[in-house]
């Protein structure tokens, strides 16, 4: 449970801050979903390289121990918190190109 | 010490890099607001892995495939190049899927 609650800790305050970005229209709901689950797709593999090569190991009594393939289903939070915070963040201004480069991207 | 991780790494970092800048989507569409976000996204992470850490939850694994440069105990000199290619890949989806959905 430890590593879940860690995550949640983490993750909630940044769903938070999405959700009222994405209720104020400053991002795109449809866009954070199409993005977090590509990278979710990616980080399968990924993360499954990096548990099954050992280059980072768990304390098992402190996962929940749902795994996929390799990875702690935790792990995904991670991905999911990435497309938040920069999702939030690249949405802030200041916009430093010049006007006619300001594409709302 | 074994360059293998940080070998892929990098060349991920670089590979990320080039459709960035062959597609003009993040640091060479808007530098700064591309420094912002990647710095202030990977600081987060930093701070959620060294908590997590501290909590005795994850560590180094016994792997041949990392420099074994610690920045500090159990958080390799790979940690952080791995957060930036997390978040830089998250910036690069979600700029990319911005600009199809608008066409």
């Amino acid at each position: 449970m430890t590593y879940l609650l860690l995550c949640l800790g983490f993750a909630i305050p940044i769903a938070i801050w999405t959700a009222l970005l994405i209720r104020a229209k400053k991002v795109s709901g449809k866009v954070v979903l199409a993005t977090t689950l590509t990278l979710a797709a990616v980080t399968v593999i990924g993360d499954n390289f990096i548990v099954s090569s050992g280059i980072v190991a768990y304390d098992e009594s402190k996962i929940l121990g749902i795994r996929i393939i390799n990875a702690p289903i935790e792990d995904f939070f991670y991905a999911v918190i990435a497309v938040l915070l920069v999702a939030t963040l690249w949405r802030q201004k200041p916009n430093d190109g010049p006007r006619k480069e300001r594409v709302d991207d | 010490m074994n360059y293998t991780y940080l070998g892929l790494l990098a060349f991920s970092l670089i590979g990320t890099g080039l459709f960035d800048f062959k597609w003009k989507m993040a640091l060479f569409h808007n530098p700064l607001r591309a420094a912002v976000t990647l710095a202030v996204s990977v600081a987060y992470f930093l701070i959620w892995d060294v908590a997590g850490i501290a909590l005795g939850i994850f560590f180094t694994g016994s792997t041949g495939l990392i420099t074994g440069i610690m920045l500090a105990p159990n958080l390799p000199l790979e940690e952080p190049l791995f957060l930036l290619l997390l978040c830089y890949c998250a910036l690069l989806l979600f700029v990319a899927f911005s600009r199809r959905f608008k066409r």
